[in-house]
């Protein structure tokens, strides 16, 4: 008996040898909304301002999808649409590519969406929601990631770095024409990971902007009236 | 034996032991006289010498009432030198190389035993180092394209020829317009200054350490976000103990704050130019003294002098308001000659007057001024304006006002440019100090310590044929023509271009 059952417990673990065909990614084909190409992580809304962006008319914002299949020597189409029930956007404001594409051998690819800017924008958002379909080549990846918010507008809001030193130090008190012209003059909008002495030299060249403004004629005027940076900058 | 017995017996053997520590001693012991060495150092404790120095130190002795030198007793007793506790030497006299000595202040010490009775004794001194590039000259010449730069040692002469290129293993450029020594208002006074090479040209500024004059930064990378402003090329960089200023070959400005004043590069310009109203644009600047934190600068289109303060600021300067500038002055605010030359005084701390030099095209100007900054507005002290040089300063002269002894003032004229005059501000006058064989290029005093006080003994004269000459400015000198010349250098570097005296530690501009 003792023989018998070693018998069939070696039969087993040589069965257990035989080889296991591995079928990577069966028939489907999977296309999400990433982050990043390499953040597959459920998809984060986006923000835009033309505020940040001065004398631009329109720019596009990259959106990134990605696959999980396999690669194709062909360009497939991907099926993004735009959901109009969650869309506040009109139209106009804004161009969805047509077809969206998976381009021959990637794996990640950008769609380009193309944001139109109005005088609409300087008062209010809008919002554009993109949400992946299934189509014959591919199947949507996880619910997650089926769909992205992209808000956008020509307004801006007090950062999180204009704090109490910057603007008792460098700018001043806050306001969205002084930031507005703040961009314009240095051409960041960003100064948050910035040093002292960065942001000093920042607030210089504002500082300067709006003198040499001035002595062109230019009126610099917000809700506190003259626009000026800090008395403490120097 | 009982407890009585055992006390009884005690107390006997005790009296006896204590009967025999009375025992006297009769003192018939061999006494030998032991005689005390003191070791005397000439310099005393603390010795000062030159990196490049070899010391050579022999002590006197004090000895049995007399004092001798070491070498006369060699036979009685052994040397033993040490520095820093490792045996360097031995034998009465040391004989070593400074740059040899190990650790950050040496202390060097003798240990001497008496051969006869291994009597020990030990004396020794610390050394304070001066770095081998701390004191001298420094001279910028121009050969074949490229910009050299040479140090000269003050006391032997000797020159370190091309040290920039010899020690980075690169070139300057063919664009290099003034050396200057800055130093760190933050970092204490016995800090050396480094070495500011201004480069007119896309590549930036070069500093140097102080000390050992290997080149530690590039003023380019101090710029906002590493990008350097449009078209720009350094024309002056102006060092107060606060704030930067840099002027570019467009006659911009750019200051930036010290983040921390004890270091020597620290903070970023604007890569954006300085808005000074009205257009103004500067043709060049002059660094005030150390403390004084004051830059000049002028602008030749409009004739008007300006000040770069050290709250970062750019202000008009005019004069104090008052009595009447005499009519036919050259007035700092709408000039109608040219500002060739500014000589900074040194007449104390905090000093800010300057001898201004104009050149009408005919004939040269001095006006001395007072600056005085009062944050939002600067004004100038008028002090009077002499005409100077008629007949032999020209369009070529080049001038170099002493700091700190205010009446003196040298520059280059006569025939082909050739001559060194020295003129005295309170007679007025003019007198020839020295003629060369070739036209003088730059003229550059050097600053010592003479009785105590730092001063200028010195001066550095720079030919077009690459020859230097050191000539002395003491009265003796002054006095004897035939004294004045004390050394010639045939560089051979090519054309001097600008020369300074490296002054080393901070508190020489006390």
């Amino acid at each position: 008996m003792k023989r018998l059952s070693a018998i069939i417990i070696l039969c087993c673990l040589l069965w257990s040898c035989s080889k296991d065909a591995v079928d990577e990614f069966a028939d489907a084909s999977f296309i999400l909304l990433a982050n990043s190409g390499t953040d597959t992580s459920g998809i984060k809304p986006v923000e835009y301002s033309f505020a940040f962006h001065p004398g631009v008319d329109k720019d596009t914002v990259p959106v990134l999808v990605k696959l999980i299949g396999r690669l194709s020597d062909q360009d497939r189409e991907v099926a993004v649409t735009v959901d109009e029930a969650a869309t506040t956007a009109l139209p106009t404001d804004f161009e969805l590519p047509s077809p969206v594409l998976l381009r021959a051998g990637r794996h990640v690819d950008t769609i380009a969406l193309v944001l139109y800017k109005s005088d609409r924008l300087l008062t209010e958002k809008f919002k554009i929601r993109l949400v992946i379909n299934a189509n014959e080549h591919f199947q949507p990846g996880p619910v997650g990631n089926r769909q992205i918010d992209i808000t956008f507008s020509d307004m801006l809001a007090k950062p999180a770095w204009w704090n109490s030193v910057v603007e008792t130090n460098f700018l001043g008190p806050y306001s969205d024409t002084k930031y507005r012209l703040f961009i314009e003059a240095t051409g960041i909008a960003d100064m948050t990971d910035l040093s002292e002495t960065e942001q000093r030299a920042y607030a210089i060249i504002f500082r300067d902007f709006l003198a040499r403004g001035r002595e062109n004629g230019e009126v610099y005027e917000d809700e506190n009236g003259q626009i000026n940076v800090s008395p403490n900058l120097f | 034996m009982n407890m009585k017995q055992i006390t009884r017996y005690s107390l006997i053997i005790g009296l006896m032991i204590l009967s025999a520590s009375c025992y006297k001693d009769k003192g018939n012991y061999t006494y030998e006289e032991l005689n005390k060495v003191t070791i005397v150092f000439a310099h005393g404790e603390f010795l000062s010498p030159r990196a490049a120095d070899t010391l050579h130190i022999e002590p006197k002795l004090i000895y049995r009432g007399d004092t001798i030198m070491a070498s006369t007793v060699a036979d009685e007793f052994n040397f033993t030198w040490y520095c820093n506790n490792v045996e360097i030497s031995t034998g009465p006299v040391l004989d070593y190389a400074v740059r040899d000595l190990t650790g950050i202040r040496p202390y060097v010490k003798l240990k001497l035993v008496n051969k006869n009775d291994e009597s020990t004794f030990l004396a020794g001194f610390f050394c304070d180092i001066i770095p081998a590039y701390l004191y001298g000259w420094i001279v910028v010449t121009k050969k074949d394209n490229r910009s050299i730069i040479s140090f000269i040692d003050p006391t032997t002469y000797e020159v370190t020829a091309d040290f920039y290129t010899t020690m980075s293993g690169e070139e300057l450029g063919p664009n290099v317009v003034e050396v200057k020594e800055h130093w760190m208002a933050g970092s204490g006074l016995t800090n050396p200054g480094n070495v500011l090479i201004i480069r007119n040209d896309a590549a930036g500024n070069i500093e140097l350490d102080g000390t050992n004059l290997n080149p530690i930064y590039n003023t380019n990378n101090f710029f906002l976000g590493n990008t350097l402003p449009e078209d720009f090329r350094p024309r002056g960089e102006f060092y107060m103990w606060d704030y930067s200023m840099m002027l570019d070959d467009n006659g911009n400005i750019y200051t930036r704050k010290h983040v921390n004043n004890a270091f020597s590069q620290s903070g970023v310009y604007p890569n954006k130019p300085m808005f000074i109203p009205n257009g103004v644009k500067f043709d060049k600047g002059w660094s005030g003294t150390y403390l004084s934190g004051q830059t000049i600068l002028y602008d030749k289109t409009k004739g008007q002098l300006w000040l770069g303060s050290d709250r970062g600021l750019v202000l008009p300067v005019v004069y104090m308001p008052g009595p009447p500038i005499p009519p036919g002055t050259t007035l700092i605010d709408a000039m109608d000659k040219e500002l060739v030359y500014v000589g900074k005084l040194q007449q104390g701390r905090f000093t800010s007057s300057y001898y201004l030099i104009f050149f009408d095209g005919s004939q040269h100007y001095v006006q001395k001024i007072m600056v005085i900054d009062q944050f939002y507005t600067v004004q100038a002290v008028f002090m009077g304006e002499m005409p100077f040089g008629a007949g032999n300063a020209n369009a070529q002269s080049v001038f170099c006002q002493l700091p700190r002894i205010e009446s003196y003032m040298f520059y280059s004229g006569g025939s082909d440019n050739k001559t060194l005059y020295l003129y005295e501000h309170g007679p007025g006058i003019s007198s020839e100090y020295y003629t060369f064989d070739s036209p003088i290029k730059t003229i550059t005093q050097s600053q010592s310590e003479v009785m105590g006080v730092q001063t200028h003994d010195q001066l550095m004269v720079g030919l077009e044929n690459g020859d230097l000459y050191i000539l002395g400015i003491l009265s003796d000198h002054i006095t004897d023509p035939s004294k004045r010349l004390i050394k010639k250098i045939e560089l051979n570097q090519g054309v001097p271009v600008t020369t300074m005296y490296k002054v080393g530690f901070g508190f020489t501009q006390m």
